[in-house]
């Protein structure tokens, strides 16, 4: 609705200067002036190339279907994949932590928004060097491109998703005294704001990969790299990262684990890993563990990861770690745009 | 009237020779280069103090101002290097000015190419949508424009090919097709239409004009001096970064030949700023264009004859060189090649640093009035590789003449007359 008004105005305004045959539209001009320093999204001008976006996000979409003999499955065969592996590796043979959730369901809810973020960012990352004639040989905002791409995955999200309703349609009634499924209710409501927290990391973490790789040419290389070590930093994908004291629903389960955690560090107690002044082998553990625990806060996928889940699954959301994940997310997303934004006017002379 | 484009001092500097750790081009610069470059700076700090940091300043623009009018159709025209690329790219937006600005009153096409963004695996109709909102039109225009745009580039058949399997014309008709229907107020257009074939350029061509009749502020880029002429009234003439020349399209075509040493019709050729191709193992020094009676000549009537006389000297031995000289006219199109080794055994032997005349007579030139180029170049009789080539090398100009002693000339928009003997004879 609100397009069709903005396009009748236009068509209105052509059509009075056809008439009048006068300058109209003096707001629409352009003006052209060395650029330096630090700025932020035009947004005005990002709105008027909605359209842009939309078409450059379907260019995506479609080319990555055409001609693939699986076609749209591949957006659901790689989570599920994932998912498949997660289970005998983490679930049946680690026997990671997860709040009690079947361990199939907790990692595929995870994984998909994680395999959003992770492809986001990566074509997002090498969005610009793909399209390099839309940077020399014609002006759109160059942000329209990563932004692009994170759209494209976005719609693999999307597709994954309904997927995933499915499984949980399985797992409603599935709860039971050390067990929980899926338990319906408003709090899964909080799967949109936080898909948008998600959105708007990959966009910004993907308009500075693409920065980065037109500035350094070898940089390309790093990207999957970078990928793949963002997984491993974010255990939330593949076991509970809550504090065992914090366990409430399920005390069983990681009340075993930290027994068995315990007994192992007594054995090995002579090797003062952290100074713990208590001196409590099990205290040296649970040190540790916080302390890797509060690094990978740094990563806000963790914290978005697990609310996603929880919010999916109906589950009581960590709201302290999504508070500080959006913090992080809000941060992330400005910084990656003004970095793209300070090297954008050399764009075109270094590609 | 305020102008609709306003350029005011706009300067371009890039920077080039600067090495970084690798001795990679700075352009392409490696994150390896960042660190070692990190690392290496406080020792090369300490060992070379002050030669540190030279950087290199090309000036692609300095100082450029004009201003456009509303319903203005202006040229930029200008030698390879001129500064016309950066200007256009710097206008789009491209790129920015390092310094001055410019003032743009109205949406703002480019066509700095044909068909920006064409995707080989989406459809005609799919890639029109994609390029059509590249270029910034609205789904809504390219939805009332569709039908037009299929017709003029005439792919109606292969509207849901993919363009993977269009010949290259008709991806660059399809291109062009598109970008002929922005409805744009301004519309920045560098070189496009030395494409396609002879039809097709003629019908852009047509389609320009209209577009600069129709009251849309036109800057156009072009080497083609009669599109010059043709689509725009005013013209600006670039060299080196600066503006020379801002003036009648006439006066500034004719001067913009004129420094290319036309009318004079001989030209040294060791000026080091000449480009040139070629593997450079001899190189040409001199040309000079004669009629002949034997005396220089840039200008020469219909149907004489004329006498390109060069100067080539040689840093090694060449077996079996020979020189071929090209003639083109003012849009650049070609019209014949002089062949050195095709009509007889015309090869000779270069030897080091010893100089050798080579010339050439043609009887009788039939082509029409106008501007034509010649471009020359030495090939190798071993494998006939180009040794050296002077693209544009001297201009010569055709000057009407009673070649057919009927007192009448031939129509216009023609390149070559031939004589020709008739007979009616009733049966």
């Amino acid at each position: 609705m609100g397009d069709m008004l903005m396009e009748d105005a236009e068509t209105n305004a052509a059509q009075a200067d056809a008439a009048l045959a006068k300058p109209p539209q003096a707001n629409r001009g352009t003006v052209i002036r060395p650029r330096s320093g630090w700025a932020f999204i035009n947004v005005g001008e990002l709105w008027r190339y909605r359209e842009l976006l939309f078409f450059l996000t379907w260019r995506d979409v479609k080319i990555r279907y055409k001609q693939s003999l699986l076609g749209i499955t591949w957006a659901v065969i790689q989570p599920t994949l994932y998912m498949v592996v997660f289970t005998i590796i983490f679930g049946k043979m680690a026997k990671v932590p997860t709040d009690g959730i079947p361990y199939p369901l907790f990692s595929f809810s995870a994984l998909i928004l994680w395999n959003f973020y992770a492809v986001g960012i990566a074509q997002a990352g090498n969005s610009l060097l793909m399209s390099s004639p839309l940077v020399t040989k014609v002006y759109v905002p160059r942000l329209t491109i990563p932004f692009a791409s994170v759209g494209s995955a976005l719609f693999d999200f999307f597709v994954a998703f309904s997927v995933l309703l499915l499984v949980m349609v399985f797992y409603i009634n599935f709860s039971s005294a050390d067990t929980s499924g899926v338990i319906v209710g408003p709090i899964m409501l909080m799967v949109f704001p936080i898909l948008f927290l998600t959105i708007l990391l990959a966009l910004g973490v993907g308009t500075m990969l693409a920065a980065l790789n037109v500035a350094y040419r070898d940089f390309k290389h790093t990207i999957p790299f970078l990928v793949q070590l963002w997984m491993f930093s974010t255990p939330a994908i593949y076991m509970s990262v809550n504090e065992p004291s914090a366990e409430a629903s399920t005390p069983s389960v990681t009340q075993q684990d930290a027994n068995a955690a315990k007994t192992e560090t007594e054995v090995k107690a002579e090797n003062p890993v952290v100074q713990n002044e208590a001196g409590g082998a099990a205290d040296a553990e649970l040190g540790i563990w916080a302390y890797v625990k509060k690094t990978l806060q740094l990563n806000p996928m963790n914290g978005l990861i697990a609310s996603f889940r929880a919010a999916l699954l109906g589950h009581p959301l960590p709201w302290k770690e999504l508070g500080y994940s959006t913090l992080m997310v809000i941060l992330g997303f400005i910084f990656g745009c003004m970095y793209f934004y300070r090297l954008e006017p050399k764009f075109a002379d270094i590609i | 009237m305020a102008p609709r484009i306003k350029v005011e001092n706009i300067s371009k500097c890039y920077r080039i020779g600067q090495k970084s750790a690798s001795g990679n081009d700075p352009r392409y610069r490696m994150l390896r280069d960042v660190l070692m470059d990190a690392i290496k700076a406080p020792i090369r700090n300490l060992r070379s103090g002050a030669a540190l940091g030279r950087v290199e300043e090309f000036w692609s623009l300095s100082d450029v101002s004009f201003e456009v009018n509303e319903g203005d159709a202006l040229a930029i025209v200008g030698a390879n290097g001129a500064g016309k690329s950066t200007l256009l790219k710097i206008l789009t937006q491209i790129t920015t000015p390092t310094k001055g600005h410019a003032d743009l009153k109205g949406r703002v096409g480019s066509l700095l190419e044909v068909g920006t963004g064409f995707h080989p695996e989406l459809t005609g109709r799919e890639n029109i949508f994609l390029n059509g909102s590249i270029l910034g039109m609205t789904r809504s225009e390219i939805k009332s424009q569709f039908d037009e745009i299929v017709d003029f580039a005439g792919i109606e058949k292969f509207i849901e090919t993919p363009v993977k399997r269009y010949s290259s014309g008709m991806k660059v008709r399809l291109g062009f097709a598109v970008a002929a229907h922005l409805d744009l107020e301004i519309l920045l257009i560098d070189e496009v239409l030395a494409v396609g074939d002879a039809e097709f350029q003629r019908k852009c061509l047509g389609k320009m004009d209209q577009v600069a009749q129709s009251g849309r502020t036109v800057l156009f880029v072009s080497h083609n001096m009669a599109a010059v002429e043709n689509l725009c009234p005013r013209a600006i003439l670039l060299d080196h970064g600066r503006l020379l020349m801002d003036s009648t399209s006439r006066d500034v075509v004719s001067t913009y030949l004129s420094r290319l040493g036309t009318t004079t019709g001989q030209r040294d050729l060791t000026d080091p700023t000449i480009a040139r191709g070629g593997t450079g193992k001899a190189k040409f020094e001199h040309i000079e264009l004669k009629n002949l009676a034997g005396a220089s000549a840039g200008k020469l009537g219909m149907g004489d004859g004329i006498h390109f006389h060069t100067v080539v000297n040689a840093d090694q031995e060449i077996r079996g060189a020979f020189i071929n000289f090209i003639i083109s006219d003012s849009r650049g199109d070609l019209i014949t090649i002089i062949h050195g080794s095709d009509q007889g055994d015309t090869t000779f032997d270069l030897v080091p640093g010893k100089r050798q005349t080579v010339d050439c007579r043609l009887p009788r030139l039939n082509l029409h009035p106008g501007i034509y180029a010649v471009s020359i170049e030495i090939r190798s009789g071993y494998n006939l590789k180009a040794v050296d080539h002077v693209e544009r090398a001297v201009d010569f100009e055709i000057i009407p003449a009673d070649v057919f002693g009927t007192g009448k000339h031939p129509k216009k928009a023609q390149k070559i007359f031939l004589e020709s003997e008739w007979s009616v004879t009733p049966v």
